[in-house]
């Protein structure tokens, strides 16, 4: 059974996904949800709470409303009245189990809301039962579309982050991530959206190539490929390895217009004792960085076989499995997990794995916010 | 100025505790909770921080489930996995359904007949973790703590046995309350204080069930109809006549006598007097996590001569007296609702130093002096003013470091990692 849980914890949902990549970008975000949802996300998904005023709420539906399907005209007054007095950026819905199950009409909702108040609105039928990973990669793709429509002039050494959330990042991660962009001689124009700022979104489409740091960049980064020829590269800078390969590749990136994924041809080994847990990017990354053989030309191509290996726990994005290798695996089944970790000698996870991981394991703990929130 | 939008904000202090929590009550309990991945995000994490992961399990609701109609074999199947691959066997299983499932139509009743047959040594209870009902009349939270009790059975009646019923949190043994019980030579059973299964069972025995919080009171009535005994409220307060009517009616019911009223009270307006001394006008903001009568204790201390200035609280439900009285006598004192959008914004006075009494108050004021208790604690009674006043006064002196306190969910619980 799958979907069966005797310990271990579930990652962060798509619904989440949605607010964390939207967040810190001046929105009006609304969790279309009774409750709980709020608190599940201010509580463990969201640091950045506390020094800013990210406008997050639930539209508290009621059995009522849900019953009589009359919250969807109650939300839109409700988020045109909220949007009049905060006057943000845009304003977002983002959908839960009882609408997207009663078959809401979130994105009538939005309509509503930017043909009354002017103010640019997304819908997000989202259904809370997928991971983090498909609501975030939503997300980011309407900002794009919306506020990245346009070609600007090239901005020489001009680099967009792409896919870095508080879920997958933690802000040294991110400074990092910049550090290793300046360190090549680039400079970062925008970020989706981390760290980032609504107005530099629209710049996006005049950088000269896009770093996908997380599995949630890569439908922005096909779109600002397909629509602006903005080359992208995959891959999260974590260390000495993974810092020089992403330089390499952004540079090479540039040169010929094409994009990289630093994974090309680092082929994992299936019966490699050392495994990582985690987001596919920030895994196969930290896979490349802990093997012992590296094989780096100067064009940014990794030829080596991977003594590490990597488990994707989350599996709902399309985009998963061309990130990862024949000796990888993409699994959310406890038990799959737990087999394969009783082969393991060191495991690189989030804390909470310790319940799976063999005694005679180690565990090398990697804190992930989507999957342990903000326990530590 | 934002109308009465329906749209609500969540303050990130969640010392107050959930479903998940106040389960755990039920000793060597399991919980299963069955629920979408958004919803399970919230409560997996309540119990990792509540390190008690060994004794929490989830089945994740997928969308295909929703459209095949396989709700109920999901149901049995994933808690049939989970039992099957528990190292130990649990006495009892609480099974959390969720909206959906109600929603659906889900034949639960036939989902447990079938988990009984399979599991004849487990006692399964059901339970609903179903926030469209949060503003119904029996709401998550009075719900669950009827389920807290829904595995006791009737056993032959103990008189000496009294049973306070619906609490999180055991009663200080210096209340009032245990006085009274001690002296009527009975024994005062609370199941925060029991840590077997075994001696849960045996509150089937109980000769009396008291209550002393609102959302209680039907928890404390259908257990008492099943146990063939009276239910007594003695409803939580501030108030000194209001206290002093309860604990007579706890005494008379239990054959005994109240009549200790004036040196109580005495202790009490000792112990705020002094509290007072320490504190004198310093702003206070009262809260709605730390009491479930926010608006009785911010009288009781306007009373006393304290500043209050704010009341955080989301309802005045039951309290109505006391809203007015404050209304009229404090000048200028603000209410405040919690979940309202514009207090995502609120901007506290930063350049008076402000006492809080609980997490939500202080996360408002953004202050570091505050008394960190939720749903009354220990506390009930004189005896708990007193202990009260200990508090603010400990509290007003000693600074806490507001964010790490804010950022465990769950009152007394910590990091299982």
């Amino acid at each position: 059974m799958n979907q069966a849980r005797k310990v271990l914890s579930t990652y962060s949902s798509d619904t989440f996904g949605v607010i964390s990549a939207l967040y810190g970008l001046g929105g009006l975000l609304v969790m279309h949800d009774a409750s709980g949802c709020n608190s599940t996300f201010t509580t463990h998904d969201e640091p950045r709470w506390y020094g800013d005023d990210g406008l997050v709420f639930v539209s508290a539906v009621t059995e009522e409303e849900a019953v009589m399907g009359t919250a969807g005209d109650r939300l839109a007054a409700d988020m045109i009245e909220a949007a009049e007095h905060f006057k943000p950026n845009f304003t977002a819905i983002a959908s839960t189990p009882i609408p997207w199950m009663t078959g809401s009409d979130i994105d009538l909702t939005a309509a509503e809301i930017e043909e009354k108040t002017g103010i640019p609105s997304f819908g997000f039928d989202v259904s809370g039962m997928k991971s983090y990973e498909i609501g975030a990669s939503m997300a980011l793709l309407a900002l794009a579309k919306r506020f990245c429509n346009a070609p600007n002039p090239s901005v020489k050494g001009g680099v967009n982050i792409l896919g870095a959330t508080p879920l997958d990042l933690e802000d040294e991660q991110y400074e990092h991530v910049k550090a290793v962009i300046e360190g090549c001689g680039l400079n970062v124009i925008s970020s989706w959206s981390m760290k980032g700022r609504f107005e530099d979104l629209a710049k996006a489409s005049s950088a000269e190539v896009s770093l996908v740091v997380s599995v949630t960049g890569i439908d922005t980064a096909k779109y600002l490929f397909e629509q602006f020829g903005i080359p992208y590269v995959i891959g999260l800078p974590c260390g000495p390895v993974t810092d020089s390969a992403v330089a390499s590749a952004l540079k090479n990136a540039v040169k010929e217009k094409k994009c990289i994924s630093v994974f090309d041809g680092f082929v994992s080994d299936r019966d490699a004792v050392t495994v990582v847990i985690g987001e596919p990017v920030a895994a196969r990354s930290l896979a490349m960085e802990k093997n012992a053989v590296l094989s780096n030309d100067d064009t940014g191509n990794i030829s080596v076989k991977g003594n590490v290996r990597v488990i994707s726990p989350i599996v709902d994005s399309p985009n998963i499995e061309a990130l990862l290798s024949d000796g990888d695996i993409m699994t959310t089944s406890e038990t799959e997990i737990e087999d394969e970790l009783s082969k393991c000698k060191t495991v690189y996870a989030d804390g909470l794995y310790r319940f799976v991981c063999p005694e005679d394991a180690e565990l090398i703990k990697v804190h992930h916010r989507a999957y342990s929130g903000r326990i530590m | 100025m934002l109308k009465q939008t329906g749209l609500e904000y969540s303050v990130p202090a969640r010392g107050g505790w959930t479903i998940v929590h106040v389960g755990m009550l039920v000793p060597e309990a399991h919980e299963i909770f069955v629920c979408a991945a958004g919803c399970l995000r919230g409560v997996v994490l309540s119990a990792a921080e509540m390190n008690l992961t060994d004794r929490f399990s989830t089945v994740a609701i997928e969308e295909h489930n929703v459209t095949d109609g396989d709700m109920e074999e999901l149901l049995v199947e994933g808690v049939t996995d989970i039992l099957n691959r528990l190292k130990k066997r649990p006495p009892c299983v609480l099974i959390y359904t969720s909206c959906i499932h109600h929603f659906m139509g889900t034949d639960l009743d036939d989902c447990f007949r079938i988990l009984n047959e399979r599991f004849p040594d487990v006692d399964f209870v059901d339970c609903y973790m179903t926030p469209t009902m949060r503003k119904s009349t029996l709401n998550p939270d009075k719900m669950m703590r009827k389920r807290l009790y829904a595995a006791i059975k009737p056993l032959k009646t103990d008189d000496r046995d009294v049973l306070l019923c619906g609490n999180c949190f055991a009663v200080s043994e210096t209340s009032e309350i245990k006085t009274l019980i001690k002296k009527a030579g009975k024994r005062l059973l609370e199941l925060p204080a029991i840590d077997n299964y075994s001696d849960y069972k045996k509150l089937g025995s109980a000769g009396l069930i008291i209550s002393n919080l609102s959302v209680a009171k039907d928890a404390a009535d259908e257990l008492a109809e099943k146990l063939g005994i009276k239910s007594l409220q003695i409803p939580f307060s501030f108030g000194y006549e209001e206290i002093r009517d309860n604990l007579e009616k706890l005494a008379k019911e239990i054959g005994t006598t109240y009549d200790t009223f004036e040196a109580d009270k005495a202790r009490a307006d000792e112990a705020l007097r002094k509290a007072h001394d320490v504190i004198g006008n310093c702003e206070i903001a009262v809260d709605g996590m730390i009491t479930t009568r926010p608006y009785s204790l911010a009288r009781l201390l306007a009373e006393h001569g304290f500043n209050v200035v704010t009341v955080f609280s989301d309802s005045v439900g039951g309290e109505e007296a006391d809203y007015e009285w404050l209304e009229k006598h404090v000048k200028g004192i603000r209410f405040e609702k919690c979940v309202s959008p514009e207090m995502r914004t609120f901007t506290p006075d930063d350049t008076v130093k402000i006492l809080a009494l609980g997490q939500k108050a202080a996360y408002f004021t953004q202050t570091g002096y505050f008394v960190d208790m939720v749903e009354n604690g220990p506390l009930y009674g004189f005896d708990g003013i007193v202990e009260l006043s200990r508090m603010m006064t400990d509290a007003f002196l000693n600074v806490k470091d507001l964010k790490k306190t804010l950022d465990i969910k769950g009152w007394g619980c910590e990091s299982c990692i």
